[in-house]
């Protein structure tokens, strides 16, 4: 038997009617069963997708800075921005923390990029894989600022909270990493916080969206919709 | 079948109603009887057209009331609908088959047996409860039975399904609360500037007065109506809220707001107060009877509804918006029989006209006249006025009855300050004008329009529109605009115009006729049926002070909360103490400022709870599921007593992801490991793992739990589920405090499932699945190993709570159930059975094993609890060793021991008193349980509990009570109850 990696939203989910993917190892949220299947759909209102394979890594100390922005090619950030390069994204979540994002299965590969930049002089550097241990949902859609701010008393106004920004945050009475990583033209939230409570999060974030249309979405719809995009522009 | 309230009863208002589609209606009921409504229309119109008068009873006397303001600020349409109480009828959409009921009426609105109140009204004068119901104490409940039947405000279904309500923050550069002509602009103005702007106005529309005024639609320049024009296209950086009632303002402009289900959190560099105000009513005898309203109200109606309210009216007024209302009246097709000015100058110009028109109708015109009472029976009949005496009240002349079915009163205006009020801004009486108005505010707050004592149109404009632009110059410089000054201080500067004369408040301090007249009830406070005389009563028993009178007559402490009665309360506690307005003062205004449901502020439910990779499977698999801080977790799967024996005779696995688990890196590790717990850590090498126990600087039992070196640099810490926070919290701040220069701390409790396999044939299944080498020489007792277990990564420690062979198994989170399944299955032929909490609570007890939280408490110290060999007194430096030290000298004067119930007794209820007879027979406490169960494996009781420490001795037989007072006998045990030696953990 080949072991299978789950989501913490996996049970949930499958419960939800969703058929899965392996991606990375990771069984993945291919589709819900009965879910509009339409694009349209996805770009009107708002989607909640689980994206809690994504390769998630924790760069701390006092030159993660630096290592990160040799590793990763990156412009200097200012605590909260964040950049994207070939791989994946980077946040600077702190003045010594970053965070790393890329998608399921590479999180191997932002370690060892990362641990790869450091320098002796560098001093104290930890390199942590969370990829397991948090949950990573996503809103996706025209709504998704209005549905989050429901959940968060942030500013997810966008000349407060741009594209690119990463900030911790109160989510639903828990604590959690809002970061606004926008997608196929579609303004998106990811909300990364303790796997444990990702279950409970995706339920409030149902209910909390009782009036908003709602798409419980997965990973095939955004990727069509990615590619209707990339269409639109190429014509 | 019950015949329709006719909607021909009364005459249809000419003009048709802005908000009304007059081509469709529907029914509803009120009361069990149809009622034709339209689109549009609220309940209170839809009532009011089919000419239903009285809408509600009051509280105190069950006096019959009706429409009034019409615009929720007054207390007398409440209504039932459906299971919700205290529905302002005048607001409420009407809708196809609601349900709307009176309440507080018993047995009917039109006969209710309570309104014999009133003919005992001088057995309850003001403050009566608060005389009467205090003794006996006894009789409380029931006296609190009948206040509650008599006096209710609607009923609450418990059985009702909850309503779905959540909440939501805006954040803005500019907030503005008001969407009249004032709030329009400033909202304009502030965006046009290019700051963020949020409007908020409680009513459907935008516009204010002006949606049921006739206005002078020029009057600042540009056509008011391609203002409102503007607000209909979306403006990128406005957003507009309508419905939506500001309730309160917070420190920093915080502000609250509630649209229908919905609470709005609101954070605004800079606010605009443009509420408007409040119309008042006038006092004279029964100034409460239904067929009397605001001349708002009336507008409201005519203008927004298309309903006449009156066929014949009479108009008393103190301002030129009364002599509008006639005017309005008698252009609906009504029969205005007076217009009663209580000025003694004509009408300015602008009124002029509307007088004219009216005297050519036949109106017949009183000035410097008064209304002195009405009457009728059930609904107004007769005005009865008299000309205005030399301080104000009705000569002895004579009266005048004139006959009518609607008495308008525009009895002057009061500032909606509420809000300005809770954001600090001073505010004082300006003679003037007859109001209360804003001449100072903070930085970042700004007023206009009505609120400030602006009553024309065209200063409302300017007002909001200078407004608008300061509050967006605030926003963006954080500035108060040099030479900038708020419409309150102008106004103080300035000598009163004519045309804010006409508009005075004139709710004249030397009364309108209450003082020389008996012919019924003048009520100040509809809300809690306060009159006039409950004032001057409470007044003269010693209330003067205007927050006392408050409190005694609970004036301005209804559903109205002051709207309607603040100031004639203000006016008249000033009258009868001989003070000024000035010297009276104010209430405290404080949120929220009007009625809200408790469902509003709780909103959506959110209780996190956190789960385990496995949770699903324990809920497939019939695990009674236990809350253990914010967890969820197995508490057994049946049988906890087959699950222990599984564990003692063969195999048992558990879910313990639950605990906390850190990483920890760099070279100081050790160091700071060593400083905070209170045991050794330097010489810990690679691949061994040590229990560790953590005291605070009280040298008081923190938490425990193990810790293994992976690396030189880089250990693994765990600790108890409950404890996983606070324990980071009290790294971090030792940390933070210069302990932590060469160690970083990073939590990964949720990267990592753990499980834990422990009973005999533990490492029988554990070699299924890998094939490292399990033997006791190669992985022995307290060591931890990397390996791979059915293909996953797992770090192994060879730990266990329960006193068996076990292996405390963390792999990464997302193969837990993967890898939890894999477990069960290889040791399926081995009779392997999942346990849960409770058999972990029994197999620990069994091995005498404390819990963190239940067997110590916040004065417990390592010494005491049993656990002094864990204290290295001899290290140089860690938290809790100078309490330690001085506990070590003098030792613990009470002790954590075991027990055994004797005599087959069953174990003792947790927290049980242990008791010791005194000289004159009394029991003394001298102690408590802390944990007991019975021991499936013993086949007795036994437990833990505190005893004083001369009492610890092997054999010491102890008492202890029963809830039922009974006393038990039982007897210290000391050491492990089960393999005293540990052999098997190290087998």
């Amino acid at each position: 038997m080949m072991a299978e990696k789950q989501t913490p939203i996996y049970d949930i989910a499958r419960s939800q009617g969703a058929a899965f993917v392996d991606i990375g190892g990771w069984l993945v949220v291919d589709a819900f069963g009965g879910e509009q299947k339409s694009i349209p759909a996805m770009t009107r209102d708002v989607a909640l997708l689980d994206r809690s394979a994504r390769a998630k890594v924790l760069v701390d100390g006092a030159a993660a800075s630096a290592v990160v922005e040799r590793a990763w090619d990156v412009p200097h950030l200012a605590v909260n921005g964040g950049a994207v390069h070939a791989q994946g994204a980077v946040y600077r979540l702190r003045h010594d923390r970053y965070f790393l994002s890329a998608p399921p299965g590479l999180e191997a590969t932002l370690e060892s990029t990362t641990a790869r930049a450091m320098r002796q002089e560098d001093g104290l550097l930890t390199i942590t894989d969370v990829t397991h241990g948090q949950a990573e949902l996503w809103l996706l859609g025209p709504a998704a600022a209005e549905l989050l701010s429901r959940l968060c008393g942030l500013d997810f106004h966008p000349a407060s909270f741009p594209n690119l920004t990463a900030r911790e945050s109160s989510v639903a009475k828990t604590a959690q990493l809002v970061i606004r990583c926008d997608a196929a033209r579609q303004r998106a939230y990811a909300i990364v916080g303790a796997r444990s409570l990702g279950a409970y999060l995706w339920q409030t974030i149902i209910e909390a969206a009782h009036d908003l249309n709602l798409l419980l979405c997965g990973e095939a719809l955004l990727l069509a919709l990615e590619s209707s995009k990339e269409r639109d522009a190429g014509s | 079948m019950t015949e329709a309230v006719s909607a021909d009863k009364m005459r249809r208002a000419a003009p048709a109603g802005q908000l009304i589609d007059h081509e469709r209606s529907f029914i509803f009921t009120f009361d069990g009887k149809p009622v034709t409504a339209h689109p549009g229309d609220t309940i209170g119109s839809a009532l009011a057209r089919a000419g239903v008068q009285i809408l509600s009873r009051s509280f105190k006397y069950h006096r019959p009331r009706g429409l009034r303001c019409c615009a929720g600020h007054c207390p007398n349409c409440l209504v039932q609908v459906g299971d919700e109480p205290n529905v302002r009828a005048c607001l409420r959409a009407a809708q196809q088959d609601m349900v709307v009921e009176a309440q507080n009426a018993w047995p009917s609105l039109r006969r209710d047996a309570l309104s014999l109140t009133a003919l005992g009204d001088r057995f309850l004068p003001v403050g009566f409860y608060y005389k009467t119901f205090i003794r006996p104490r006894a009789l409380w409940p029931a006296y609190e039975w009948v206040l509650r039947h008599a006096a209710g405000l609607g009923r609450v279904n418990a059985d009702t399904a909850p309503a779905t309500y959540d909440k939501q923050y805006l954040h803005a550069d500019v907030a503005v609360v008001g969407g009249g002509p004032a709030g329009l602009s400033a909202a304009l103005a502030a965006a046009q500037q290019g700051a963020r702007v949020l409007l908020f106005d409680e009513n459907g529309e935008l516009g204010g007065h002006t949606r049921y005024k006739e206005i002078d639609r020029t009057a600042f320049g540009r056509d008011w109506g391609l203002e409102i024009n503007d607000m209909q296209s979306p403006i990128p950086n406005l957003d507009i809220y309508t419905n939506t009632t500001v309730l309160g303002y917070y420190p920093h402009n915080y502000l609250a707001a509630v649209r229908g289900n919905r609470l709005f959190k609101i954070r605004a560099a800079s606010v605009v107060v443009a509420t408007g105000a409040y119309e008042q009513p006038l006092l004279f005898a029964n100034n409460d009877l239904p067929g009397i309203m605001l001349g708002s109200g009336v507008q409201r109606l005519l203008h927004l509804y298309g309903v006449l309210p009156g066929s014949t009216a009479v108009v008393v007024t103190v301002n030129d918006d009364g002599w509008q209302v006639a005017h309005d009246l008698w252009r609906a097709g009504a029969t205005v029989s007076a217009v009663v000015d209580l000025r003694s100058a004509a009408p300015t110009s602008q009124a002029a006209a509307f007088k004219e028109a009216l005297e050519g109708a036949g109106a017949r015109v009183f000035l410097d006249s008064t209304i002195v009472a009405a009457a009728g029976k059930g609904a107004v009949q007769e005005a009865i006025i008299a000309a205005r005496g030399v301080r104000g009240g009705p000569t002895d002349g004579g009266s005048t009855r004139l006959p009518c079915d609607l008495i308008a009163v525009s009895g002057g205006w009061a500032a909606a300050n509420e809000l300005l009020y809770e954001a600090g801004a001073q505010i004082a009486y300006h003679e003037s004008q007859g109001e209360f108005l804003p001449h100072a505010l903070p930085p970042g707050i700004y007023a206009a329009g009505r609120v400030t004592g602006s009553h024309s149109l065209q200063s409302q404009i300017k007002e909001g529109r200078e407004a608008g632009s300061a509050a967006a110059a605030y926003c963006a410089t954080g500035k108060v605009q040099e030479n900038f000054a708020h419409a309150g201080e102008r106004r103080e500067e300035s000598a009163p115009s004519v045309e804010q004369d006409a508009h005075h408040s004139a709710i004249v301090t030397d009364g309108n006729g209450y003082e020389n007249v008996r012919q019924g009830k003048r009520f100040v406070c509809f809300c809690e049926d306060v009159t006039d005389k409950d004032v001057r009563t409470a007044i003269a028993e010693g209330y003067r002070s205007i927050e006392l009178l408050k409190r005694y007559s609970t004036i301005s402490m209804g559903p109205c909360q002051g709207k309607m009665c603040s100031v004639n309360a203000i006016l008249l506690c000033a009258h009868a103490n001989g003070w000024s307005v000035a010297e009276t003062g104010t209430t405290t205004a404080r949120p929220p400022a009007k009625p809200v449901s408790l469902g509003v502020l709780a909103g959506q439910q959110m209780e996190p709870v956190k789960v385990t990779p496995v949770h699903d499977w324990h809920r497939q698999h019939g695990a009674r599921m236990m809350v253990a801080g914010i967890w969820l977790r197995p508490e057994h799967y049946g049988d906890p007593t087959a699950e222990v024996q599984a564990v003692r005779q063969r195999v048992g696995l558990i879910d313990v992801s639950t605990l906390g688990k850190f990483r920890l890196t760099g070279p100081d590790a050790p160091q700071l490991l060593e400083r905070l717990y209170v045991n050794r850590w330097q010489k810990l090498s690679p691949g061994r793992v040590r229990y560790g126990l953590m005291c605070n600087d009280e040298g008081v039992v923190l938490d425990d739990g193990v810790t293994a070196c992976l690396e030189p640099q880089e250990y693994y810490m765990t600790t108890t589920s409950s404890g996983a926070e606070a324990v980071y919290e009290w790294i971090q701040w030792w940390a933070q405090s210069g302990w932590g220069d060469g160690v970083h701390v990073t939590p990964v409790s949720d990267v990592y499932a753990a499980f834990n396999l422990a009973g005999p044939q533990s490492r029988a299944v554990l070699s299924r699945l890998t094939p490292d080498d399990l033997s006791n020489d190669h992985f022995p007792y307290m060591h931890v190993r990397q390996m791979q277990i059915a293909g996953v990564p797992c770090r192994v420690l060879r730990i266990g709570f329960t006193g068996e062979l076990s292996y405390e198994i963390h792999c990464p989170a997302g193969y837990g159930q993967f890898l939890w399944e894999a477990l069960l299955e290889a040791g399926a032929d081995h009779g392997i059975s999942p346990f849960g909490v409770e058999a972990q609570r029994i197999l620990r007890l069994e091995k005498a094993h404390i819990i963190v939280g239940q067997d110590t408490d916040a004065l417990s110290d390592p010494f005491a609890a049993g656990l002094a060999w864990a204290v290295k007194l001899d290290k140089p430096a860690f938290l809790g060793r100078r309490s330690l030290a001085r506990v070590s000298e003098q030792g613990p004067a009470l002790r954590l021991a075991g027990f055994k119930m004797e005599n087959g007794a069953p174990p003792p209820a947790e927290g049980l008193q242990i008791v010791q007879p005194e000289g004159d027979g009394a029991l003394q406490i001298i102690g408590h349980v802390t944990s007991s169960r019975y021991s499936p494996t013993l086949q007795e009781a036994i437990g833990l509990c505190w005893l004083p420490a001369a009492m610890v001795v092997d054999g010491q037989p102890f008492t202890i009570r029963l809830d039922d007072g009974r006393l038990v006998q039982a007897r210290v045990h000391e050491g492990a109850f089960y393999d005293p030696k540990g052999e098997k953990l190290r087998t």
